[in-house]
């Protein structure tokens, strides 16, 4: 080949270089403007069938009311608007505790709809699903719930304490782990105390046994109203730490070798060390059961206006308890240590009930055995 | 004739009786012991639950004993007038329910040495331990349940032995058919637990042996 016409074919490869750079430009370009064809055309497709949902939702629903201080629309259908509707004015009287808090929920929506598809446990009864939305909190809380006017309206104030601890986001809301006790017959209940002292004496922590000797501050520890700056170290003593690696020497081991092999081998700060990077133990040892009780107690203290003053404290939980009461967080928490000590004490052997029932068999039998006439 | 019949019923029933004493006094020893001997070695904490633990697991033997002496003790009752055909029994000048409620009197009596073992092994067992800060010892109640539950086996068993061979066979050929009923309607693919169902009936309150199920704790939170 003459060396023009190798000249003249690498200028045309030269020459081709922008259309092959431009060619691949155009590719990217238009993948880009699939992806994004493709991802308009799911979100419409979504949102079309949100709304055919919504709508058909709507389009069912025969009765709309407002619960909760104006706070809380309520949608129920044919099936359910009569028990609805008795179930709100329960519902009024009821979450009017929680006080002027009340307007964090201002937009929420709840649907109650009745669901020929089931019926409520063993007992057959006829069933209510609940929609609660309360925005901005996302996601929709779905509930079953039996189509009675008290049920569905156990299930709306149990919702509204909860959403409304939710909405203020408060400590006292993030520590606490329970349901807030606003029915009147929920304050009246007495706490299951000795299931309370279980848990606290049956933990691993030291804590425990000092809080239910009465040391308030190991209560306030074991309750988590005080942070520890070391819980591994200052809540459980060598005996626990080694106690957990033990029970648990692969999951340790895969965490950290070296200071499980010393922990078990007898060095407590390794045991410290290990469970620090499993991060076990490092959450105060008793949850719910004990903290349900100790609120319950503060609002027994408080008396009115005690639930609006625990939601609306924006300190510590210790403040918003003490708040509560209308007393210092440590005659709450003595009175609730006293209850831990003393209340529900005794044997589940034998009861009343067990006696009667016990005594009304033998004797059933004994007329039985007295009246075969075999001598006939 | 209360004496003698206690005198007669005792000489055929001492030696179970004696025997479901001593272990009645040695099952609350035995579930103290061994929760001890488990966390004496150091290596591990006693904890409530491990306490609530030992002493369920020692309920079984409380229930099976109270059930074994009722048993015993009712077919004792009446093994006498079983082998003599009723015929002292029938020359005795008392009636029918009457002497009935002799012979129950007396076994009723028996009943009252294991529930008595029990009650002195709960108490030697608290002795030789201490109860763990916040749990607390239950004896008495535990004896009550102990002494009700072989009273209840007592009366059902002695009602069966009471009634003629005839009575009794129409009792377990009705027990056996129900189970041989509830097999084959299981088999056949309904779903109706009728075992299950009766054994509801018979535990859970108000049964007839819902006595024997629930908690018998010697030491309880």
């Amino acid at each position: 080949m003459s060396s023009l016409a190798r000249i003249a074919g690498y200028l045309v490869m030269l020459g081709c270089v922008p259309i092959v750079i431009a060619r691949g430009q155009d590719s990217r370009i238009l993948a880009a403007r699939v992806q994004r064809a493709t991802a308009e055309a799911v979100r419409r497709s979504q949102a079309l069938a949100e709304f055919q949902r919504a709508n058909a939702r709507a389009k069912l629903m025969t009765d709309t009311f407002a619960t909760a201080n104006g706070t809380i629309t309520v949608m129920t259908d044919r099936g359910t608007a009569a028990a609805a509707r008795a179930a709100m004015a329960r519902v009024d009287s009821t979450v009017r505790v929680l006080g002027p808090r009340l307007s964090l929920l201002r937009g929420s929506t709840l649907t109650v709809q009745f669901d020929s598809s089931r019926r409520y446990n063993s007992e057959a009864k006829p069933v209510a699903v609940l929609r609660f939305d309360t925005p901005p909190i996302k996601g929709t809380f779905f509930t079953v719930t039996p189509v009675d006017a008290d049920s569905i309206a156990a299930t709306i104030e149990d919702q509204t304490s909860q959403r409304l601890l939710q909405r203020s986001a408060t400590p006292f809301a993030s520590w606490f782990l329970g349901s807030l006790p606003i029915r009147p017959a929920d304050l009246e209940q007495e706490p299951d105390w000795s299931s309370v002292r279980y848990d606290i004496l049956d933990s691993r922590a030291v804590i425990g046994k000092r809080c239910y000797q009465g040391e308030l501050t190991a209560c306030s520890m074991l309750l988590g109203l005080t942070v520890a700056d070391d819980p591994i170290m200052s809540w459980y003593d060598s005996l626990a730490r080694v106690d957990y690696v033990r029970e648990h020497p692969n999951d340790a081991r895969a965490y950290n070798r070296a200071d499980t092999d010393a922990c078990l081998a007898g060095s407590d700060a390794a045991c410290g060390r290990v469970l620090s990077s499993m991060r076990r133990l490092d959450t105060p040892p008793v949850g719910a059961s004990a903290r349900s009780p100790l609120v319950r107690e503060a609002l027994l203290m408080g008396g009115p206006g005690a639930f609006d003053r625990l939601v609306s404290n924006t300190a510590s939980p210790s403040d918003a308890i003490a708040a509560a009461a209308g007393a210092p967080i440590d005659s709450v928490m003595r009175r609730w240590q006293r209850n831990v000590r003393e209340k529900s004490i005794g044997s589940e052997d034998l009861s009343v009930k067990i006696v009667l029932m016990t005594l009304g068999w033998i004797a059933l039998l004994l007329v039985l055995s007295s009246r075969i006439s075999r001598w006939r | 004739m209360f004496n003698a019949l206690f005198k007669v019923q005792w000489k055929g029933t001492r030696a179970a009786v004696l025997a479901a004493t001593i272990f009645g006094f040695a099952i609350p020893l035995f579930s103290i012991r061994a929760l001890l001997d488990a966390y004496s070695d150091g290596q591990s904490r006693l904890t409530a639950g491990n306490v609530v633990r030992a002493m369920q697991s020692a309920g079984v033997l409380y229930a099976l004993l109270a059930g074994a002496a009722g048993l015993v003790v009712a077919f004792l009752a009446w093994s006498s007038d079983h082998k003599g055909r009723h015929l002292y029994a029938l020359s005795l000048p008392v009636t029918r329910s009457r002497y009935s409620l002799m012979r129950f009197g007396a076994g009723s009596l028996m009943l009252l040495l294991p529930s008595l073992g029990v009650l002195l092994g709960c108490l030697v067992a608290l002795l030789i331990a201490d109860v763990p800060a916040g749990m607390h010892a239950y004896p008495l109640a535990l004896t009550m349940r102990f002494l009700l539950s072989s009273f209840v086996a007592f009366a059902i068993f002695f009602a069966i032995a009471a009634s003629s061979q005839k009575a009794a066979g129409v009792l377990l050929s009705a027990i056996a058919l129900f189970i041989v009923g509830s097999t084959v309607i299981a088999a056949m693919g309904v779903n109706v637990d009728l075992i299950s169902r009766a054994g509801e009936l018979l535990f859970n309150a108000p049964g007839v042996l819902s006595v024997f199920t629930g908690r018998w704790m010697l030491i309880d939170v």
